[in-house]
Order: C-alpha cells, then structure tokens, then sequence
C-alpha cells in the first residue's frame, strides 16, 4: 500500500506520512491519543473524553474513506468534535428526560468546574471551546486552526473573539 | 478592566487546569477496532450497583413504585424499582436495560446479592466485573465480587466515617457500620491494573 499523501496543511501542522496500514493506525493513535483526549475534555469534560476519542477514532478507522484521508490528525479532530456534539446533545437530552422523572438525590461534589469562570467557559459552544483550547493550549494560530477543524481562518477569528468577550466579561467582574 | 496579557495569562491557566483533568486515552484494540476497556456504560454499570447498594442500605430511600435518579459524576442513573410477587425487589436503569440489579429480600439468609447482565462489551474491562450489593437488617455489609485481572479498591463513607478494602481481584467482603440515621453516604471504587496504576475510578455520593 502506498504511504497517504499529505499535503500543504499537513506541512504546516508538523504532521508526518503515515502509511495507513493497521499498524500505522495504532503508531498514529499513539501519537494523537494525549492530544484528543485532552481537546475532547476541553469539549465535554473529563467523564465522556475517553469515549468520545475512542468514538471517533474507531469510527475514522473503520470507515472506507480512512484510507484516502490525507490528513489523518486533522479528520481525527474534527471526528472528536463531531462525536462531542453527539455526546452533547444526547446528555441534554437524557438529562432532561430524567430530571422530569424524579428529582436528583445527590448532586456533583464541589469540584474546580463549579467556579465562575469555568461555568463561563462551559457556556461556550463546543466550536468556541474548541478553538480556545487550540489557540491557548496548543499554541495555534487561526490559520492552523482553519486547516486542522476545516472552516475558514475568518470563522475562527469570529468564534474566537466572541469567546474572549465572554470569558473577558466574567473575569472583569471579579477585579 | 485586566489587560489583554493578564487575560490571555488567565486562560491559558484556565485551559491547562481543565486539560489536566483530562482522562488516559482510551485503550483501543485497533486490529479489531473495538475499546478494550473504559467505556461509559461500564461506568453505568458501576454507578447503578453502587446506587443499588446506597438503597439497600437505607441511604436512598425508593418506595414501591417509586422512580429515583442518582447522580455519579456526570452519569445520571434512573432506578425503577418493581417488586415481584415473591418479594423479589428488581431495579432497573433506565440507561442500561440490558443491566437489571436484583436485591432478594432482606429477611432472607442471603445477603442482597447483586446479579447484572453486563454487556459483552463491558466484561473484559477493568471496572466491569465489579458489583456492589448491600442488605441486611442491622450491620449491612457489602459484597464485592471482582472478576478483572485488577486490584479493586472499595471505600464506603457514611457521614464521614470511612470504611475502606483492598479485594485483590476474588471476592472482597466489607462490614460496614450499621445503617439508621445517616445523612450521606459515598461509595468510591477505584480498578488499578497489575503496576498500580489506576485505570477506573466511580465515585456516587448520596444523602437523605
């Protein structure tokens, strides 16, 4: 089998040629597991990160088009951010149909998600919390941005500034 | 108003303490793309024993017909509770109907026992093989029966006073203190695997 070919954006973003082989499969999850889990906790927390990567890892793997994915780090992104939509919506869901049915009888135990401003950051949509972990964590200008999550340079810059006046709201009301 | 370097500096720490709580990386069996292990309906399973066993031992009071949710982590389970003529007391999750937790009447020489049908895609994983039941009249005991290849750390808090086991794999049995009066209750269970590392932990706490 012939090695995939990455292109310009793979360039950029320091990605290396995998030959999508089984075992090429496990030495490109190796490589991104940290990364994804880390990014889909940014999304959804901590208790449905491992699922939501291992979701979209074994959905990108398993599906045809893997093979011809020319950039497996960036569709492996946008996969886990697919599944924390799905993750999302289905929790708010499930959440609302349960707490109709009977009241809660214990609730979460104090934790660092309870402050102001990580309530702040929750509140954003996945796409903004998304892109505030790529640019303060990883480091990523909206250009590499734009080329690992597939939307244009000007939407991250929008979705970015939008972000930062919400979280810049919530922290100046606590000077 | 902060500056635009105190702001950034803010979130960046903002994102590093998230990110820190991030979990290990699944294990995924990528010859035959499955999850070998930590998946959320094992998580389920864990938490709905566990909620079994805060009602059996009277922290979580469940009526007959009564429905009733408890909150582990993010997970939230919905116990039904339906009793059989023979007084057989099932409850059911509602996120799991595959798993159904059976609790036999106290009366009975058998301490509550739990019995699940845990998915064929939960056994081969760490937490999975771990139930919870608790019954009894006077002191209540728990019944920890680990079928993983971990070591499975158990730790029961009622109103503060712990009550903690180190099953290796096997069967662990816990005395706990007698029930009546409690205000809350916790129940921890953390898998290490064989180098002591930890790989699962659920943790649901419960008051009156």
């Amino acid at each position: 089998m012939a090695p995939a070919t990455i292109g310009a954006i793979g360039d950029t973003l320091g990605y290396e040629a995998f030959e999508l082989t089984t075992e090429s499969n496990a030495a490109l999850y190796r490589k991104h597991a940290t990364e994804l889990t880390q990014y889909a906790t940014m999304l959804v927390g901590p208790d449905d990160a491992a699922d939501v990567v291992a979701n979209a890892v074994l959905s990108c793997m398993s599906s045809r088009s893997w093979q011809g994915v020319a950039n497996p780090r960036a569709y492996l992104f946008r996969a886990t951010q697919r599944e924390a939509h799905r993750v999302s919506r289905s929790r708010w869901r499930r959440r609302s149909a349960e707490e109709r049915a009977g009241p809660l009888s214990a609730v979460d135990p104090p934790s660092v998600r309870d402050t102001d401003i990580t309530s702040a950051l929750q509140r954003l949509s996945l796409r903004q919390r998304g892109i505030v972990y790529l640019t303060y964590w990883e480091d990523r200008s909206p250009q590499q941005i734009a080329a690992l999550l597939g939307i244009s340079e000007g939407a991250i810059k929008r979705h970015l500034a939008r972000a930062r006046a919400q979280l810049r709201e919530v922290l100046d009301d606590h000077r | 108003m902060i500056t635009d370097d105190r702001f950034d500096a803010e979130i960046r720490a903002l994102t590093r303490r998230i990110v820190t709580t991030a979990p290990l990386p699944p294990d995924l069996d990528l010859d035959r793309l499955r999850i070998k292990r930590t998946s959320s309906t094992a998580r389920l399973a864990l938490a709905s024993a566990a909620a079994v066993a805060m009602i059996a031992a009277g922290s979580v009071a469940l009526r007959a017909g009564d429905d009733t949710t408890v909150q582990a982590g993010a997970d939230v389970v919905l116990l039904q509770r339906v009793e059989l003529a023979d007084g057989t007391v099932i409850l059911r999750t509602s996120r799991l109907p595959d798993l159904q937790l059976t609790v036999q009447a106290a009366s009975r020489p058998v301490f509550c026992v739990g019995s699940g049908t845990v998915p064929d895609t939960c056994v081969q994983e760490a937490t999975a093989g771990v139930e919870i039941a608790v019954a009894g009249t006077g002191p209540v005991k728990a019944l920890l029966i680990s079928t993983a290849p971990a070591t499975v750390v158990l730790e029961i808090d009622f109103d503060g006073e712990t009550v903690r086991q180190v099953p290796v794999g096997g069967l662990g049995l816990v005395a706990l203190p007698t029930k009546g009066g409690l205000a809350s209750m916790q129940v921890t269970v953390t898998a290490y695997d064989r180098d002591g590392a930890e790989i699962g932990r659920q943790s649901v706490t419960a008051s009156d």
